[in-house]
């Protein structure tokens, strides 16, 4: 990989701006967090629900439900959705 | 389906507004706001709300220790210690000095390591000394609707007069983390002034992901769902403790968590708690040991949601050996 100013910025380069910005995670943290995508690993800890509890029919008919029932939509609300009965004609 | 006169029903907030009311929260649309995630509440609280230097009391052991979110926005965490009813009041009221500006961030529904859940009596008590302490509080409720044994007692928001407390509730624990659907709830002038930084931040959650949302929500499915949820978290809760009994045995103590899906395994070993992290992972098991919640003590958390039944059993079995030095 070509190193660049993005590259560095993070790494061993340490600018006195990006410490105000987030710290790493700790090590185990940040090693836990790749590990827990490895498919090969029995995950023991892991704190999401197993994808054998994924309610799989009824997300695919929901999804069905939205895009049928879709209109053109883009920027939200800044709290989230709550469009009151709007019409459309 | 035709195009005409059509009335699109997209309520969210009006949903979640709802819902929280089974919990006995009374918020109306105006002040919840949709985050992506709770971990984005955390973030935009952090920022936008408390002040660098201020001091965040929290549950000790606490998952919010494994993040840096707090300390880079220049605050400090304070770790309380707990019971099994709960975070300990005294402790929490000999540490609060008045004088500084310090909020209280908890987890009392099957608490994040520990699967702790607060009682009745102690979220009174702390009711009572946040009042009395002038204390703000972050409740994080990310784990309430997976209660398995009985409906936990209503939340600490639920009795919030003054809009003292900040409320956080998710979809990623109990329905799917991918939909990035949670929110936080507190007085309307807060909640604005949040929804401002959400705005500079990411300009609103998935529209797909919102409606989506809405539709579990009000179509009366993510109750039903929670019901089979409830049904195979019971099954997998079962197995494990029985397992746990089977191959640990002597050498770990555990209580049994009443909902969640966590339950924390304190181990007697002569083993660090890096060694038996690092032996597992060679044997191909991820397991999350305290330090990275601030428990010095030896002990793990065990998850019985993810993995397969049988993987479970199978991983328990193989800690059992590490910790008798023949693994």
């Amino acid at each position: 990989m070509v190193n660049n100013t993005w590259s560095l910025m993070g790494h061993e380069f340490q600018t006195n701006w990006i410490e105000n910005v987030h710290q790493a995670s700790m090590s185990t943290v940040q090693s836990i967090n790749i590990a827990e995508s490895d498919p090969e690993l029995i995950q023991l800890s892991k704190g999401e629900l197993s994808k054998e509890m994924f309610p799989l029919d009824r997300m695919q008919t929901i999804i069905q439900k939205v895009g049928r029932e879709l209109l053109p939509f883009g920027y939200e609300e800044p709290q989230g959705n709550f469009e009151t009965q709007a019409s459309y004609k | 389906m035709g195009m005409r006169s059509r009335k699109v029903i997209l309520k969210l907030r009006q949903a979640i507004s709802d819902y929280l009311l089974q919990k006995g929260i009374l918020a109306s649309p105006y002040s919840i706001l949709i985050v992506s995630g709770a971990l984005q509440a955390l973030q935009l609280i952090s920022i936008r709300l408390l002040q660098k230097g201020s001091t965040v009391f929290l549950e000790k052991p606490s998952y919010l220790y494994s993040l840096s979110t707090f300390q880079a926005a220049g605050m400090h965490l304070s770790g309380i210690g707990m019971d099994e009813e709960g975070i300990l009041p005294k402790e929490l009221k000999e540490k609060n000095n008045k004088s500084e500006r310090s909020i209280l961030y908890t987890i009392p529904n099957f608490h994040n390591p520990t699967g702790i859940l607060m009682t009745e009596e102690r979220r009174k008590e702390i009711l009572q000394l946040v009042e009395k302490e002038q204390l703000p509080i972050l409740e994080d409720d990310v784990y309430g609707d997976l209660w398995l044994d009985n409906l936990p007692p209503s939340p600490l928001k639920a009795a919030d007069k003054n809009g003292n407390i900040l409320y956080i509730g998710s979809l990623s624990k109990s329905l799917s983390p991918g939909l990035r659907i949670g929110w936080i709830v507190g007085s309307q002038a807060v909640i604005e002034r949040l929804a401002d930084l959400k705005m500079q931040t990411d300009y609103g959650s998935s529209s797909l992901s919102q409606k989506v949302a809405y539709e579990w929500l009000s179509s009366g499915l993510y109750e039903q769902h929670l019901e089979q949820i409830r049904e195979q978290l019971l099954i997998r809760r079962e197995v494990t403790l029985k397992t746990l009994n089977e191959y640990i045995g002597d050498l770990g103590q555990w209580r049994i968590p009443q909902g969640g899906f966590f339950i924390w395994l304190r181990v007697f070993s002569d083993l660090s708690m890096r060694e038996i992290y690092s032996r597992s992972l060679e044997k191909g098991i991820l397991l999350n040991p305290g330090n990275i919640y601030s428990q010095t003590n030896t002990a793990f958390q065990i998850s019985f949601a993810n993995a397969a039944i049988e993987d479970i059993e199978t991983g328990i079995q193989k800690l059992g050996f590490i910790l008798r030095g023949e693994g």
